[in-house]
């Protein structure tokens, strides 16, 4: 019992610690019912926020300059029928590569693989195109580069998700480091097959011939096809069910018999092979390839498909207002001198200011009222 | 042929061990920064803007002081890395947005931010290479007898000692003091910390900044010491991501990540010393070290043993109210 | 000791969106008593403590601590204000050592205090009242005073090592997490608050994981705490363990304080009326069971959880069509598990779960079978047909099969038997059994939050008919009769599940799962949350379905309805079965002697 004592004691000297009471300035909570209408207004405040934001940058590096974001941004959209189709282009790229990883997001699988994917999907359809080219007529080309594009895209994918399903190995890390081996892969077939020009350069078979314009018009007609189908996928299949409900809880999928194993690598099967199409999509355009061919595009498409909700109609408008702001922001980098890294910043900065709205989405900030009028009183006496 | 290998090795280790010490720091509370490649350019341009801004006080090169200009271009790429990680930890920690998100759209900005400041610093008269000569001779010890030990051990600049340093402080800390342990216990298990006593928004605010301030010495030492005061971009953010592997390849270690870094620096070199028979397997060899942490990632989730887990919370916002 | 008030909740209130978890509530605390925390779940006991222990912050009402109004905004402030809280599910770190995770949280500071205290009482133990110099032994005790450091985690283990020798616990310091029982976990956490010098302790459903002889040695030790003149909260829904060990009792119901009783002076009659609400009359119309058929048995059953325990544990019985065979007991002692094996959720580590499809003597249908799986059949015998005589189908062309299948003119001899053991949901409901299950997490297994209501009816049936196309229109309709026949209160069938209130998400799971045509229905606290009407509908679908000859399980809490309801109850304890009685011929009170484990 004497050890018991000594426990008070401590207990006693303690006690001075006590001080006033600390009031909370707010607190935050979860939100949990969203209209419709809030919805729509945060993402169009959020969207004009963010274009706002970027003329800040601007305006931070070429003093001045405030409206001349705006003014060029505007004009690379509407210039020109040239101008007009860089947009174009760079809409069907992203919304490609964002529909093509979607339902892996959508089964919360962290594909960061992208990249990769649509890199070997050009690997692929490049080989094709090189050594099966010039035996065969050009559609079955076309069929054969399309087909195997989609093998090596599916292959890339695959990977990843046979360990997660079987080992549940980080998907994140792995598929970021698959890109990279993606790039390594490319690079060393590139050297093997075309070590002069290092690019598969002038590809005949199976690629556009006809005018660029004409050949982002078939991109993006591809793309919107795409879209379509991956609309269709996620709402009306059973597969789309399945992997909506394996995302969603695990708990669930069990217990109405979902083979949640089968459902992971069947789902980034799909995705690995429309970024394959993607691929194959690149290849036609550029008649080569090289490593770098993407160019970072996969990731700006995973944070496209995440801030669109993984929601394809979401998704669809965002890639267009990246397209948007990453064509603008390059026309305002060569007329005003800056350097062509501008438009990466501004297209992150963009997305961040997006990504910072998405917290009065899913928090509300309730403010301590009674401290507030505390405060007002004080200074009411003070006055 | 081997001496010049371990030269050439250990000139790059600073760079993924500064990253992977950081990024390790950052870990172990509980984010994961992908952000990490942003913020080694961010670092690297901080150097530049460190150099311009010492070289505007100062009043040109001839003038300059070799001691200010480090303690100058130390500061900017401190400063923009601890910014760096302000601003992460503001988005995930107070916003509670998604830390993939979050980490590959800073690391865009970085890249477009290094390239941006590289246009507006940059002048033709080369001044940033002067400068940077300057420093990386400042802390030299000796530099003579080509490849040999001096040459190895001993003809680096203070930075590539401070990497070191920083990595065994850091596991220390991590490993044996109080703090360290309250930084796991955020990473292992934000709930448990914050009923516990910790605060564990402060932690994951103050570890991130700390780490990324570290990170970003990575992309100083790429620009000071590889590049020599060159602006060319070549590919930092490749080296960023690596930086990001070593940590999964060393168990979240930073003291093995000493080791780590300089087989890391090793395989990246290799083949160009060496030289492979055929200039595509060259190529391939050099993608080793990310086929190496795949390798390592698929090991470590098979052996499924907690020691050499990832922090339990790696990657999940804490909200207290959470139902 | 005198009784002195320590702490005081006033007017509480804390809302979750819509849903009130607390609203005024107030409460006392004295110094060295045991008070219970009463209430049914979901009556908001726990948002109450996690508010008093920095978790949660109120919406409103204030908070006094010895007579100062406190405003707790984190634990941190809690413990600073001497308030400790274990925590139903466990706030440790797997990978940590027991003494690592006694001292997180703790800064310097605290070390610093606790040294000074230790001067001080070595000089007390010393008392030197002339001021002369201190003796050699004071001298060598202080020195190893001044030598705890900031950091020591040696010293931290004597620590440990000293409270576990006062209040009579067994831990090993250097243990690590991951590798402690249940049990052990819970001391570690008790031991957490007390090395913090807790006043307060507060501890959430403490006995839900422990063993009786555990029980008791925790019991031990919160009565040596109350000696010691600390205040003790114990949240828990277990009447029998308030009546041990409470000096008051505290009951919540939906949130509300019902009001605060001496343990002398109430019984365990008064407090049930307290945490349930007013008596009703259980006016639920029982028949008898029709049919004497064994639709579905279980054998020796055994199941394993996660961490390699057995959780049921030979567990054996049958269920007949047309009855509902109720399961009581202490929640937490198997219920869970044994439905989840049956419906092939959990796996399954030793027996058999066998099910009769009562086929006896009548046609062979090509709804269940294929035509090869029915020529295999005639080979082993199992046919006869109109006239008694036992068919062969050796060497009838299939064209002859098929026509007097559908003409019904093959009969089964007997009732046909079902192995699902190792069989998931999936193939059970292909084999044509219609095993319906309503799971005690409905937003967690049976529903999927996010998904709105007619989606949701797919869970079951989304698979139907061929293509790779979802039919969206069935679950349409079956959900509109749902929410017609039912009276869902939504605006639309479009709502997300997660959003409507609990009466109502169990409405739209019973009803999909009655939709589906069981033949054996289970279902687990189907009423948990739900009120007074709501409930009786659930009990009348359920009374319906029986009379169509469903055989149902109904696992409940409440013995009164299962009394009222079931035909025949079997009663869990610590996974195996204590008896199985009639729901007819016995009583609450012997009832409650198997679910303690008791024989009658």
């Amino acid at each position: 019992m004497s050890e018991i004592k000594v426990e008070e004691k401590q207990v006693n000297t303690e006690h001075h610690e006590n001080k006033k009471p600390r009031e909370k300035l707010f607190h935050i909570t979860k939100r949990l019912d969203v209209s419709l209408k809030y919805k729509i207004i945060l993402r169009v405040v959020s969207i004009l926020v963010a274009l706002v934001v970027c003329a800040i940058v601007l305006f931070i590096f070429k003093p001045g300059k405030f409206g001349a974001f705006f003014k060029e941004s505007f004009n690379s959209l509407f210039g020109s029928t040239n101008k007009f189709f860089n947009i174009l282009y760079e809409f069907a790229f992203l919304l490609g590569i964002a529909i093509a990883i979607l339902p892996c997001f959508k089964m919360k699988f962290w594909n960061l693989g992208g990249e990769g994917q649509v890199l070997m999907g050009c690997l692929g359809a490049a080989l094709v195109s090189k050594y099966v080219g010039p035996h065969v007529p050009n559609f079955i080309c076309i069929i054969l580069m399309i087909i195997c594009a989609m093998i090596a895209g599916g292959l890339w994918a695959f990977i990843p998700a046979f360990f997660k399903a079987r080992f549940d190995t980080n998907e994140t890390l792995f598929t970021l480091m698959m890109n990279y081996i993606a790039m390594g892969i490319v690079e060393f077939t590139v050297q093997l097959v075309d070590p002069t020009h290092g690019s598969f350069a002038g590809l005949t078979s199976g690629v556009y011939h006809t005018s660029t314009n004409i050949s982002i018009l078939i991109s993006f007609i591809v793309v919107s096809v795409l879209t379509v189908f991956m609309y269709v996928y996620l709402n009306y299949t059973k597969h789309g069910y399945e992997l909506s409900v394996v995302g969603e809880t695990r708990n669930t999928a069990k217990y109405i018999g979902i083979n949640v194993k089968t459902v992971i690598i069947r789902t980034a099967i799909i995705c690995g092979c429309l970024a394959g199409i993607m691929g194959y999509l690149v290849v036609a355009k550029q008649t080569s390839i090289n490593k770098d061919i993407i160019g970072g595009k996969g990731f700006t498409s995973v944070m496209i498909a995440w801030l669109g909700h993984m929601n394809v109609i979401e998704i669809v408008i965002m890639a267009f207002l990246v397209a948007f702001i990453s064509r603008g922001s390059n026309q305002v980098s060569t007329k005003l001198g800056l350097s062509g890294s501008f438009v990466q910043i501004s297209i992150a900065v963009f997305l961040l200011t997006i990504l910072a709205f998405e917290f009065f989405l899913n928090y509300e900030v309730h403010f301590n009222k009674q401290l507030f009028s505390k405060k007002k009183k004080l200074e009411e006496v003070k006055e | 042929m081997f001496a010049l290998l371990l030269c050439e090795a250990f000139l790059l280790t600073p760079i993924f061990l500064f990253g992977s010490t950081g990024e390790t720091l950052t870990e172990k509370s509980g984010h994961l920064n992908l952000g990490t490649p942003g913020t080694i350019c961010v670092g690297g341009a901080g150097g530049m803007i460190g150099v311009a801004v010492y070289d505007s006080i100062c009043g040109g090169f001839a003038n300059s002081n070799p001691f200010l200009t480090f303690m100058f271009v130390l500061f900017f790429a401190l400063l923009f890395g601890a910014l760096s990680g302000l601003l992460f930890s503001f988005f995930t920690v107070s916003l509670r947005c998604n830390q993939n998100v979050m980490g590959l759209a800073y690391t865009t900005f970085g890249i477009g931010f290094y390239g941006l400041i590289a246009t507006l610093v940059n002048r033709p008269d080369g001044f940033l290479n002067q400068y940077c000569g300057t420093i990386s001779r400042l802390f030299m010890t000796r530099s003579e007898a080509p490849n040999g030990f001096c040459e190895i051990f001993l003809s680096h600049g203070l930075l590539f000692y401070l990497s070191f340093v920083i990595a065994i402080v850091v596991a220390v800390v991590l490993k044996r003091t109080r703090v360290g342990l309250f930084v796991r216990t955020v990473g292992e298990n934000a709930g448990s910390a914050d009923a516990a006593g910790i605060d564990v928004s402060k932690y994951r605010y103050i570890t991130t900044i700390i780490g990324c301030s570290i990170s970003a010495l990575a992309g100083l030492y790429y620009f000071v010491e590889i590049n020599n005061g060159l602006v060319e971009f070549k590919n930092i953010d490749a080296y960023g991501w690596l930086a990001v592997a070593l940590v999964i390849f060393t168990l979240w270690k930073t003291d093995l990540g000493i080791l780590g870094a300089i087989l890391f620096a090793f395989l990246f070199k290799l083949p160009e010393i060496y030289g492979l028979p055929s200039a595509s397997l060259n190529i391939l060899f050099q993608y080793l070290p990310y086929f190496v942490t795949v390798v390592i990632l698929v090991i470590i989730s098979m052996v499924n043993k907690k020691a050499v887990q990832a922090p339990a919370n790696l990657g999940i916002p804490y909200f207290r109210e959470e139902r | 000791m005198k009784k002195e008030l320590v702490l005081q909740l006033k007017n509480i209130s804390k809302t979750f969106g819509k849903v009130k978890a607390n609203s005024n509530v107030s409460l006392d605390l004295y110094n060295g008593e045991i008070l219970s925390l009463l209430g049914e779940n979901g009556s908001g006991k726990t948002s109450l403590m996690n508010i008093l222990a920095g978790i949660y912050f109120p919406d409103s009402g204030s908070i006094e601590i010895n007579g100062e109004s406190v405003s707790i905004t984190s634990p941190k402030d809690a413990y600073k204000y001497k308030i400790g809280m274990v925590h139903q599910h466990f706030k440790l770190v797997d990978t940590f050592t027991a003494v690592e995770n006694v001292v997180i949280g703790l800064d310097s500071r605290f070390n610093k205090e606790k040294r000074k205290a230790l001067y001080t009482e070595i000089e007390s133990r010393y008392d030197n009242p002339l001021g002369c110099a201190n003796s050699y032994d004071e001298e060598v005790e202080l020195k190893k005073a001044r030598k705890l450091t900031g950091f020591d985690l040696k010293e931290a283990s004597n620590e440990i090592n000293n409270i576990c020798n006062t209040f009579g616990f067994v831990l090993d310091p250097k243990k690590h997490v991951c590798d402690m029982s249940v049990s052990e976990k819970q001391t570690l956490e008790i031991i957490k608050t007390l090395y913090r010098g807790v006043d307060i302790l507060i501890l959430d459903e403490p006995t839900a994981v422990l063993t009786p002889q555990e029980i008791e040695k925790l019991f031990n030790v919160i009565r040596n705490m109350k000696l010691a003149g600390k205040s003790i909260i114990i949240i828990t829904h277990k009447l029998n363990e308030v009546m041990e060990i409470s000096d008051r009792i505290t009951v919540l119901r939906k949130g509300e304080l019902v009001g605060t009783v001496n343990k002398t002076d109430t019984s365990i009659e008064q407090l049930t009326e307290m945490m349930v609400g007013q008596k009703t009359e259980l006016n639920i119309e029982r028949s008898e069971p029709k049919g004497a058929e064994k639709l579905l048995e279980v054998k020796d059953l055994c199941v394993k959880n996660v961490f390699g325990n057995e959780v049921i544990n030979n567990v054996s019985f049958d269920l007949k069509e047309g009855e509902i065979l109720g399961i009581a007991g202490i929640s937490g002692n198997g219920q869970k598990e044994l439905l989840e094996a049956i419906a092939g959720v959990q796996p399954i580590a030793n027996g058999e779960v066998i099910y009769h499809r009562q086929k006896k003597n009548k046609p062979v249908s090509f709804f269940h079978k294929s035509l090869k799986q029915i020529k295999r059949l005639a080979n082993e015998g199992v046919f006869h047909d109109l006239n008694g005589k036992p068919v062969s189908l050796e060497n009838v062309p299939n064209k002859e099969i098929k026509t007097q299948v559908k003409a019904g003119e093959i009969l089964f001899n007997e009732n046909e038997t079902m192995y699902l053991k190792g069989k998931n949901p999936r193939e059970i409901r292909e084999l044509g059994i219609h095993l319906a299950f309503v799971p005690e997490d409905r937003l967690g297994m049976g529903l999927v939050g996010t998904m709105n209501i007619n989606e949701n009816m797919m869970l079951r049936s989304y698979r139907k008919g061929k293509g790779p196309f979802l039919n969206f229109k069935r679950p349409r309709d079956t959900a509109q009769s749902i929410i017609t026949k039912l009276e869902v209160a939504t605006p639309s069938a479009n709502v997300q599940v997660k959003k409507l209130s609990g009466g109502n998400v169990q409405k739209v799971l019973v009803g999909r799962e009655i939709a589906y045509a069981p033949s054996v229905f289970m279902v687990a606290y189907p009423v948990r949350g739900l009120d007074i009407n709501s409930s009786y509908t659930i009990y009348n679908l359920l009374n319906k379905q029986k009379e169509n000859g469903v055989g149902i399980i109904y696992v409940g809490e409440d013995l009164d309805v299962l009394l009222a309801l079931a035909d025949r109850i079997l009663v869990l304890c610590n996974g195996k079965v204590s008896g199985i009685v009639d729901a007819r011929k016995i009583n609450k009170k012997q009832l409650g002697a198997l679910m303690l484990g008791e024989s009658l």
